[in-house]
């Protein structure tokens, strides 16, 4: 994935594709300065193969959004999440089936070999992340809690020296402690990581390096400035966020 | 450092990450490992183990491992083990794996494998059908199919056959912690293998029928080595296959789960598989529960089904006293006596029923457990 991808050179990789009209036929000759939201329904109303922009060997989810759920298909290339600084044996904990497929690939590519673990077979689990010595935990909003409950009591929570989270949502961000969490990142399963919570101020978060963050109109428009197999161009998230100055320095907003 | 051999399950437990540290180094790269572990359905005591997954060789991986859009129906750490070795060089931008889950068993379902046209669909047996019971024409006219991570049931497998006439149905025989062992070929039926390449097969103690424990050989990572261990499956040789090859095996059940020797007896989960289809108007689901318990100085046996009726036998047998008769009085437990036979020679307690709203199977039906 580039991280030097500028979005007017996105949006022209976009419009000139051979493979794929999507975007074309969604911005009917906008100026790219002014290019129209994409709602994540509109992904439902085409196909996969008609919004591939590259063809190249990955994985594909269920996605559900909406009334109507769709494929979206993540190239095994695209997969390099900041998800990790310090641990190296990460116990991943994720309720939907595409988290505890992706984060393990994602890991893989680091040279970091995952736990897969389950709330729904505790003893297993915990044994594992014993034997393992697992030094971090990576979860999704539903599942840190309960997993953390579940590991307090087989392990010494020094020992777990870094704490990954997602969540979708601010009322999902508002369900966790915090305080406890190393790394806390929102991301959508067609998105990746788009914004992390500020080490320094606690309610702000910031845009990942390759992508562009809007929350001007009270809702969080996203563009990852990366050439994936469907680009996400000015996604409109349905996240409701408002943009804000942080006091570290850097743009953010705040999840409503 | 010096290859470990194991033979027992105890020594796998101990030996089992030996290695880790040549993925950490930077040595071995993660991706052609998986963290497997687990009891399975057993109730063993747990393990895990790294392994290598490109030990024998990939081709023997089911479900993705083609070059081809599939869909792998397995658990998730099994998939995570299918699609990983993706990552490396050997596959070609067409090879894709689509991740579905029993909660996308819906409405929805066959829209979104028209939109996905796999070309190569792989799975546990029950998980399969699952998914083809929702599956739009254009994938039911799939050309390759795989069966694997449980036994296949006659029913499963005719279904199957129906629902895809055209598929070439390839049956794998493994685990979670050794990867492919056996693998059919054109001339074998169902449940029958032949050794993957770096595999072996033998057969401990062979009762009068030939069925005995599964011994395995095979390496499990460069540094670790299963020697003739036991996997906790039955099975028999079969003979010369028309294939030419003379090594083909066929599995009898899972020790314990489709197979408990009891008090002199044998349960059988086809057995009880049939008596329960001859009494489908009264019971929607089963689950037989078997254990041993002493009565003075003799051991008993206790089977204790737990059912869920069918309407009609809410309203006919409330409390079950017919249903245990006909259901003792039907099933075989030796070749020449039946579960009530035992029960009046006092080798086995009464029969007890317990009816159910539900029985939850998950992935793998078991129907039959030891307690």
């Amino acid at each position: 994935m580039s991280n030097d991808l500028s979005f007017s050179e996105l949006v022209a990789w976009a419009r000139e594709s051979g493979l794929s009209s999507f975007y074309r036929d969604h911005w009917n000759h906008a100026a790219t300065n002014s290019l129209p939201p994409l709602a994540r329904e509109k992904f439902a109303a085409v196909g996969l193969r008609a919004r591939e922009y590259k063809k190249k060997k990955g994985i594909v989810s269920v996605i559900r959004v909406g009334a109507k759920p769709y494929l979206w298909k993540w190239a095994l290339e695209d997969l390099q999440g900041d998800y990790l600084r310090s641990g190296c044996r990460p116990l991943l904990l994720f309720s939907r089936a595409h988290d505890a497929i992706e984060k393990p690939l994602t890991l893989f590519r680091k040279n970091i070999l995952a736990l897969n673990g389950t709330l729904s077979n505790p003893s297993v689990t915990l044994f594992a992340a014993a034997n393992y010595h697992i030094d971090s935990v990576l979860a999704d909003s539903s599942t840190y809690v309960p997993g953390m409950q579940m590991l307090a009591g087989v392990l010494d929570s020094k020992q777990i020296v870094e704490r990954t989270v997602f969540v979708e949502s601010g009322v999902e961000f508002r369900s966790l402690p915090e305080q406890e969490i190393t790394h806390l990142l929102l991301s959508l399963p067609e998105t990746g990581s788009i914004a992390r919570l500020c080490e320094k101020h606690h309610d702000i978060f910031h845009a990942e390096p390759d992508m562009l963050c809007e929350a001007e109109s009270g809702e969080l428009i996203v563009t990852r400035l990366a050439r994936l197999v469907t680009p996400v161009i000015r996604l409109a998230t349905g996240i409701a966020a408002r943009a804000m100055e942080c006091e570290c320095g850097k743009k953010g907003f705040v999840l409503a | 450092m010096n290859r470990i051999i194991v033979k027992t399950k105890d020594e796998w437990r101990a030996a089992g990450l030996t290695g880790l540290e040549t993925i950490e180094n930077g040595s071995e790269r993660a991706w052609m490992y998986a963290m497997a572990f687990g009891s399975g359905t057993t109730g063993n005591p747990p393990m895990i183990t790294l392994r290598h997954l490109n030990l024998p060789a990939r081709e023997y991986q089911l479900g993705v491992a083609s070059g081809m859009r599939g869909i792998p129906l397995f658990t998730r750490d099994a998939q995570v083990r299918m699609i990983s070795p993706m990552l490396g060089e050997d596959y070609n931008d067409e090879t894709e794996a689509l991740i579905l889950s029993t909660s996308d068993m819906d409405e929805h379902l066959e829209e979104l494998l028209h939109d996905y046209r796999p070309e190569r669909i792989g799975g546990f047996p029950t998980f399969l059908e699952s998914v083809m019971s929702h599956a739009p024409q254009s994938v039911r006219d799939i050309k390759n199919m795989d069966t694997g991570g449980e036994m296949t049931s006659e029913g499963a497998h005719a279904f199957l056959r129906r629902s895809s006439p055209h598929a070439e149905i390839t049956q794998t025989y493994s685990s979670a912690q050794t990867g492919p062992l056996g693998l059919s070929c054109a001339h074998l039926k169902i449940n029958q293998y032949h050794p993957v390449p770096g595999v072996s097969i033998e057969i401990e103690s062979p009762d009068e029928n030939g069925v005995g424990n599964i011994l395995v050989s095979k390496p499990i990572t460069k540094f670790l080595s299963l020697e003739r261990f036991p996997m906790g499956d039955s099975a028999r040789s079969l003979p010369r296959c028309a294939c030419g090859r003379s090594d083909a095996f066929e599995i009898a059940g899972r020790t314990d789960f489709d197979f408990i020797r009891i008090a002199g007896a044998v349960l059988h989960r086809k057995e009880f598989d049939r008596v329960i289809a001859a009494l489908s108007s009264h019971i929607a689901d089963y689950q037989v529960i078997a254990e041993e318990a002493r009565e003075k100085d003799r051991m008993q046996g206790l089977v204790t089904l737990r059912i869920v009726p069918t309407p009609l036998c809410k309203k006919s047998d409330a409390s079950g006293g017919w249903l245990g008769e006909e259901l003792a009085r039907l099933t075989f437990v030796t070749p020449s006596q039946t579960l009530a036979d035992l029960i009046r020679k006092k080798l086995f307690r009464p029969l007890q029923i317990e009816f159910v709203d539900e029985i939850e199977h998950k992935f793998k039906k078991v129907h039959l457990l030891r307690k």
